[in-house]
């Protein structure tokens, strides 16, 4: 008795704590949904927030504008987000952030000084996109309403997803993978970029969701390839369905094939299994990628699709050759081009030659541009679909 | 007036103690103004002195019987006719040495006579409507047995329902209620010991075992318990509960008690004991366990697969019941990242325009769910009809409308609400109703945090109780093999009634 009426004193007196810690109803908080970097033109940070407007989230929302998109300046990321909440009626809430967008100026003078924020910020230390854009500005990029969804970071996470899981050519790259990847002496940072053509100011006004021509374009564009941190270059959509064949991310592909009688062969590619091996024999090191994946051939323009060993084996040699060059091209990109290893091979030497890597982490990148890379593909044709 | 008033206050009040052991005087008069002096003339208590006459002898005798708890007709035409005619026809004078033999195994040869001599026993079976004849010159009685009161018939159980199975319930009658389970259980070692405990009420009470299933240690102190209890009246078979239950103090109930025939036997069969109050239709059940609670007779009548997902669904109802409240606190108040970014909208646009913040919401809208279970479980049946009407339309949509509460927390307390009720017993339906104040008010305070603390002592709490000596969380913890087959899961029936056909009960599985 005496211990229940000692517990029934703490639960008493805990009532006097009530109003302590983080406590905050949840339609009190402002939900910043992305985040984006524009290049100051004082010696700064330049953030942009896309808020959450809470007045289009009731169940007959008015017709207003369903995010806010608003501006700061500061010495660091956590100032900009402090100058940020002077703007704003209530506190800004991190946790449900969704996407970091860093603008290709930014992108170019380096990311690494943007990134320590999100780790060591409490209310960031959860998984998001982080993207960068071409050509446009992040503000741009970020203030445009989408005619298909309230909320336009919603949008563009769907558009990254889908196609990087069905068409192959982006990347879905989370705040985690940027920072450890920025932070290991190995490996290579690729990020996808997203891109707006069209009337960029009419797209920031809800007006244009009354109309049923898309004014401004939101794509997902090239896959940008970092080095330290910083924007090194761009890798086209052939080439970056290539480097995602050689890691392995594909899901599925599309890729369209010359015919016997100048007809063209649509295929899905699916099913795909990459593995890179790295060797290093008499201090020469080289590199096998092996690609397996199935085909579907889903289209042919002579209006039949064979049922004949010939023709399988026509399609599958036409995928080998096409996807063979695709990705030789783009290591002689790599070699010639950009002169370091884009293809973050440095990773598996890490791994499995450490010691051949730590005697050579210095030279490595001039090592790479005569390092013999190995490619085999083996497509598979599935059943056929007449 | 004056004299009258006086009469009254001069009737004097005898204590238990000044009568129950007293011996009957040997004068049938003054028995007669004794007992009816004790029960103070009251107005159904029939009481005169009869005089039989034959031609060898003249005898007096006292005759006493409670009218309305006996068979007025058995009373008259069975006891008193044959008495007489067979009085009348004696061929010989009855020696005075034999009298009272005479009269019980000649005379009166009816199954359920019995020959007492103590003024308590005598009050005790006339008030169990058994008919009383003293007999002049001699210090003793007679009393047999006439119990005529009316009682309810035995109908289907109304609060612990099933679809299949039996559809009788006891009864307030304490031989309904022994002769339920011997007709289910035709089994000599079947035992009823009878108690009759409660010096004002003087109740009969039956423990119910089956010998060699349940362990004697354990009945030694229930016996002992049930010989200790200090009880002045019994109105119900929950007033034994207070006196039986261990030293624990626990808002969980640790007695279970039901009207179903069927789950007592059940029970019997595990190697409980059952305990049947004179008066109450409800039997309780001992040891229990958690979750004996959340068992219907129904699991064991479905098919395994069907019997085990009815099982399991009924602990997700106690999980919500006891914590979707504050969980749902700990996300809206404190952590809303863990919930999907959409689902954050939803909740989010819900509560914008609601004026009360979130806590005071949540503990309103439960206190006024309960209001309503509460109300409609009491309410006359015409009027509770009215009153879902009035809490479907007043909570249900005007609150929602006006803004005073967002549909999301409805949602959340309805489903939190018939969590409750999906609870077989009501006893545990009820605590666990008033637990999750508890629980919702730890969260509150310190989030998810509190949540956690006050999930973990709940939990401590319950491993900690025992029930008669057996651990209340038992198949769980500590954790016992066999049990298991019959907690989150129901084995077949065939694994079951095997597991109970080693000589002890399921209960008493070593762990």
């Amino acid at each position: 008795m005496k211990k229940f009426k000692i517990f029934i004193l703490i639960l008493v007196s805990a009532l006097g704590l009530y109003g302590c810690g983080s406590k905050q109803d949840i339609n009190e908080l402002i939900f910043i949904s992305a985040i984006g970097f524009d290049k100051s033109e004082n010696d700064g940070f330049k953030m942009i927030a896309q808020i959450v407007n809470n007045n289009v989230l009731v169940p007959d929302p008015p017709q207003i504008t369903p995010v806010v998109i608003v501006t700061s300046e500061g010495e660091t990321v956590l100032d900009c987000l402090v100058n940020l909440n002077n703007l704003l009626p209530n506190r800004t809430y991190m946790i449900n952030l969704q996407m970091v967008v860093f603008s290709e100026e930014v992108a170019k003078e380096g990311i690494n000084e943007y990134m320590h924020f999100f780790v060591n910020f409490s209310e960031a230390q959860h998984e998001y996109n982080v993207v960068i854009t071409k050509d446009i500005s992040a503000e741009d990029l970020m203030s445009q309403i989408s005619v298909f969804s309230m909320f336009p970071t919603r949008v563009l996470i769907n558009k990254l997803k889908t196609a990087t899981d069905y068409y192959g050519f982006a990347r879905m790259t989370f705040v985690e993978e940027v920072v450890n990847t920025l932070r290991s002496d190995y490996g290579t940072l690729v990020l996808s970029s997203i891109t707006a053509k069209g009337d960029l100011e009419k797209g920031k006004s809800i007006d244009q969701t009354k109309e049923t021509d898309v004014v401004s374009k939101i794509e997902i564009s090239d896959i940008g390839v970092f080095k330290d941190g910083k924007l090194k270059g761009w890798l086209s959509k052939d080439e970056s369905v290539a480097y995602n064949f050689i890691h392995n991310k594909i899901e599925r592909a599309y890729m369209t094939v010359d015919g016997t009688k100048g007809n063209k062969i649509s295929n899905l590619l699916r099913m795909n299994k990459s593995k890179i091996t790295v060797e290093v024999k008499n201090n020469q090191p080289s590199v096998y990628i092996d690609i397996k994946f199935n085909v579907l051939v889903t289209e042919d323009t002579s209006l039949v699709i064979e049922i004949e060993k010939a023709y399988e084996e026509h399609v599958e040699r036409m995928i080998k050759e096409k996807l063979t060059k695709q990705i030789e091209d783009l290591i002689v990109k790599g070699k010639s081009y950009f002169e370091y290893d884009i293809f973050g091979f440095s990773e598996y030497f890490y791994k499995y030659e450490p010691k051949w890597y730590e005697a050579n982490k210095l030279f490595y990148d001039e090592i790479f541009k005569t390092m013999p890379i190995y490619v085999n593909v083996i497509p598979n044709i599935e059943r056929m679909d007449v | 007036m004056n004299q009258n008033t006086k009469s009254f206050v001069k009737e004097e009040w005898l204590s238990e103690d000044e009568y129950i052991d007293k011996i009957l005087f040997d004068d049938v008069k003054e028995n007669i103004e004794f007992v009816s002096n004790t029960l103070g003339d009251s107005f159904d208590l029939v009481i005169r002195e009869i005089v039989l006459k034959n031609v060898h002898q003249e005898i007096k005798l006292g005759f006493a019987v409670m009218e309305g708890l006996s068979d007025s007709v058995f009373v008259n035409q069975v006891i008193l006719d044959n008495l007489a005619n067979r009085f009348t026809k004696l061929d010989e004078k009855i020696k005075k040495s034999n009298m009272v033999d005479y009269f019980e195994k000649t005379l009166i040869p009816l199954s359920n006579v019995r020959v007492e001599d103590k003024y308590g026993k005598l009050l005790n079976h006339l008030l169990n409507g058994d008919t009383i004849i003293m007999i002049d010159g001699f210090t003793c009685f007679l009393a047999i047995s006439s119990k005529g009161f009316k009682e309810r018939a035995v109908e289907e159980p109304k609060n612990n329902v099933s679809v299949k199975g039996s559809k009788e319930a006891f009864t307030e009658s304490f031989a309904t209620n022994v002769s339920l389970l011997r007709k289910r259980m035709k089994n000599p070692n079947l035992r009823v010991k009878t108690y009759i405990i409660g010096k004002k009420t003087n109740c009969n009470i039956a423990l119910v075992y089956i010998k060699g299933l349940c362990d004697e240690q354990l009945l030694n102190e229930v016996d002992k318990r049930l010989n200790a209890t200090e009880i002045e009246s019994i109105v119900d078979s929950s007033y034994l509960k207070y006196f039986l239950k261990e030293k624990q103090h626990s808002i969980f109930p640790l007695i279970y008690d039901t009207e179903r025939p069927d789950s007592v036997i059940g029970g019997l069969y595990e190697g409980r004991f059952a305990i049947i109050v004179d008066g109450s239709p409800n039997v309780l059940i001992a040891p229990v366990t958690f979750s004996n609670f959340l068992t219907s007779a129904e699991d064991y009548f479905s098919k395994t697969f069907v019997g085990t997902a009815l099982r399991i669904m009924r602990v997700l109802a106690v999980a919500f019941a006891l914590f979707l409240p504050a969980a749902y606190m700990c996300i809206v108040k404190f952590n809303s990242e863990l919930l999907p970014i959409n689902m954050v909208y939803s909740i989010t646009g819900q509560r914008t325009n609601v004026p009360l913040p979130a806590d005071l919401e949540i503990i309103l809208t439960c206190f006024a769910f309960d209001l309503l279970t509460e109300a409609g479980t009491r309410m006359p049946r015409a009027v509770g009809t009215a009153l879902s009407f009035v809490g479907a339309i007043v909570i249900g949509q005007a609150a929602v409308e006006a803004s005073l509460i967002s549909s999301m927390m409805l949602i959340i307390v309805s489903v939190n609400g018939i969590g409750t009720l999906l609870i077989p017993d009501y006893e545990m339906s009820q605590t666990v109703k008033f637990v999750r104040y508890f629980i919702l008010l730890a969260a509150l305070v310190y989030g998810i945090l509190g949540f956690a603390i006050a999930v973990f002592v709940l939990l401590v709490h319950l491993i900690s109780l025992r029930s008669f000596g057996k651990p209340y969380l038992q198949p769980l913890a500590p954790l016992a093999k066999k049990g298991l087959l019959d907690s989150l899961v129901v084995a077949p029936l065939g694994k079951l009634l095997k597991r109970d056909k080693d000589k002890k009960g399921a209960i008493n599985e070593k762990v």
